[in-house]
């Protein structure tokens, strides 16, 4: 029997550090969010002069009050990670991840004064490097020593959240975002030599969208990225089998025609003969070697860049269900049945929808990745988080509660409180 | 009867005149002082300038005249930015290789006429045309411009002066107005503590305890439901009893 002693769970505080959300809060069934992006203000404005404004950098809701021109947002708005990744130098970017966070903590400050901070876990991404880590320490440290709201902080990766909130304790996370996919094996500990980060992500759905759109004549729409995501999302489907959707979809065009229309314009997208390539679209994510992207490739459109684990280079266009054998394969021959018994797909590019008639040819993530591997004679349980947005977070708090308060952090291990008092 | 220099520009107006060109004044070309004893006349022939320049010494010899005529070439030459061509005008009786150096009309562009004692114009050696400068011909224009765009330039600085008097009238406003604002919390702050430290009376002290056992019941509540029946609460609660 597990006792949580009182003070924890009053003041377990979780933050996940999303390329862009910043979620975070103390336990809840629900975190709160914020965009994970700061205004730098303008001093020479007349609004800094007369509004006599002290900060230096704005964050949280506040900010859209602040916007002005689009010049001014590329000039003045920061987004500080990039694929969840801040660089070492980016002083600018880590002023506002200093001001996110503190911004986070000073809401949750309680008045009890029995208050003696709060026991912080924050997730980075599982390719985060040691410098990240080092910094968001020192970030939390010198909010404590200026609000006194940090007793401990601790970092994980945050496929290990993933895992914890799914309460799943041996399984596979593979998470997929914008710009990569990291596959992440987790038994008791992340295994953190067998993680393996493709780059790649929606955008590569972005990419071939845009390139289905040039080839059925609207090429003068794909400047707008906004516009090609959500193409994307509304006729892009995950083929069961690439080769029958097709061919089902040429021989029934009116049926599987892809038509939208961008909402509040009178513009309509209508693919025509080409409907077919909507399956283009979902296929890429998880197998964007198949011959029939290279077309795309010798055309322009970007291939993506090999990835590195050990000494062994991946290829960038690696069948999504090769990559997770090979993650799987660096872990010990025993444990990986169990691994496969649990893989847990998290992350927006798995968030695709499947209409119901086209069930017949169409799959969800889970079912393609499951599909994929019983072709490579691996039988395997794939199932989506059940709740994406908010799974790091909760993962978080779970280990907020959870480890013991003299387990302390060694870089070693990467794991443990960090404490300075 | 013999030419002199006013029947050659006579003769030389008829000949503009019968093919319908409109003759200008210097002023109106914008031709520096300096230069226009160099033109005897000036005509336009449709968007073109075209200056004209007579040159009569009877008196002199062929060799003397010819060294007259290249300084008189080299003189026009400089008359180039203000017309698209010019010529220069002489007796029939210059109009020999004695007196003329064809290559070097040819070489500068200025353009020859004769005119002859009974008064026949004839182009011998056609200008070449030049680029005319347009700026002296728009020099009025632009400076009429220019002082119209001096006069609403100041105007706009006079309004923006005025605008910057009101604007920080208004900082000043707001700067008194957040002065008082922290006066205003100071003495709320100073109230605050007056009725806090003040005798509460048997009324509020019930409310205040049903508060309190409230937010007892709030601590007692149930964790939420990811953490319940979580296995990583076991296994992270042994994380560094092993060593």
């Amino acid at each position: 029997m597990i006792s949580i002693e009182e003070y924890r769970r009053k003041y377990a505080f979780g933050e996940d550090y999303g390329t862009s959300e910043y979620k975070f809060g103390p336990v809840a069934e629900r975190p709160e969010i914020i965009e994970n992006r700061g205004f730098i203000i303008d001093k020479s404005s007349i609004v800094y002069r007369i509004a006599g404004i002290t900060k230096n950098i704005i964050v949280g809701p506040e900010v859209s009050m602040y916007l002005g021109s689009r010049e001014d947002m590329s000039r003045f708005l920061v987004y500080p990670m990039r694929d969840g990744i801040v660089s070492k130098d980016d002083e600018r970017a880590w002023e506002v991840i200093y001001e996110i966070t503190k911004y986070g903590l000073l809401k949750f400050r309680p008045k009890d004064p029995k208050f003696e901070g709060f026991y912080v876990t924050a997730a980075l991404s599982a390719i985060a490097p040691k410098y990240m880590y080092e910094k968001v320490f020192e970030i939390h440290k010198r909010i404590d020593e200026e609000y006194g709201v940090v007793k401990a902080v601790t970092i994980i990766p945050q496929p290990l959240a993933v895992a914890i909130a799914q309460k799943t304790i041996t399984c596979i996370v593979v998470e997929s975002g914008h710009g990569n996919t990291q596959i992440t094996p987790i038994s008791r500990y992340p295994i953190r030599g067998a993680v393996i980060s493709l780059n790649r992500g929606g955008a590569e759905a972005n990419a071939i969208t845009a390139e289905i759109l040039k080839d059925s004549g609207y090429g003068d729409l794909v400047h707008e990225e906004k516009l090609v995501r959500m193409v994307k999302e509304a006729i892009g489907l995950i083929p069961r089998k690439l080769d029958e959707a097709m061919k089902k979809a040429r021989e029934d065009k009116e049926k599987f025609r892809a038509v939208f229309k961008v909402p509040n314009t009178p513009t309509v997208i209508d693919l025509g003969d080409n409907s077919w390539m909507r399956f283009l679209i979902g296929e890429i994510v998880f197998d964007p070697e198949n011959e029939i992207f290279e077309s795309y490739y010798k055309r322009g459109m970007p291939r993506p860049r090999d990835t590195r684990l050990g000494d062994e280079v991946i290829r960038g266009t690696i069948n999504l269900a090769d990559a997770i054998i090979k993650s799987a394969q660096k872990t010990p021959l025993e444990l990986q049945p169990h691994l496969y018994k649990r893989i847990i797909l998290s992350g927006g590019n798995f968030a695709w929808k499947v209409p119901e008639e086209f069930k017949d040819v169409a799959v969800d993530a889970a079912t393609k990745i499951k599909m994929l591997l019983r072709e490579r004679k691996i039988d395997a349980v794939v199932e989506l988080t059940r709740d994406p947005m908010y799974s790091v977070w909760k993962g978080c708090i779970v280990y907020s509660i959870a480890v013991p308060d003299d387990y302390l952090w060694s870089w070693r291990r990467m794991e443990g409180w960090y404490k300075w008092r | 009867m013999s030419l002199n220099r006013t029947k050659i520009i006579n003769y030389l107006k008829e000949y503009v005149a019968k093919r319908n060109l409109k003759m200008l004044l210097a002023e109106e070309v914008s031709l520096p002082t300096s230069l226009t004893e160099l033109v005897d006349l000036i005509v336009k022939d449709g968007n073109n300038i075209v200056f004209f320049s007579v040159l009569f010494q009877r008196t002199l010899s062929d060799p003397r005249l010819r060294k007259l005529i290249y300084l008189e070439v080299a003189k026009l030459s400089k008359l180039t930015s203000y017309a698209n061509k010019v010529y220069l005008v002489v007796p029939e009786e210059y109009v020999k290789p004695t007196i003329l150096d064809g290559k070097l009309l040819e070489d500068t562009g200025v353009g020859l006429i004769s005119v002859t004692d009974n008064g026949v114009v004839k182009e011998i050696i056609p200008a070449k045309p030049f680029e005319r400068e347009l700026f002296p011909s728009m020099d009025k224009e632009v400076k009429r411009r220019l002082s119209a765009l001096e006069e609403r330039i100041s105007r706009v600085e006079e309004v923006i002066n005025k605008y910057r008097e009101e604007l920080n009238n208004v900082i000043s406003s707001i700067k008194s107005l957040a002065d008082q604002l922290a006066r205003t919390r100071s003495e709320i702050d100073s109230i605050r503590a007056t009725i806090s430290s003040a005798t509460i009376p048997a009324r509020v002290e019930t409310l205040v305890s049903e508060v309190e056992e409230g937010v007892r019941v709030e601590l007692g509540e149930e964790l939420p439901s990811f953490v319940k029946d979580n296995p990583w609460l076991y296994e992270l609660s042994k994380r560094g009893k092993g060593e």
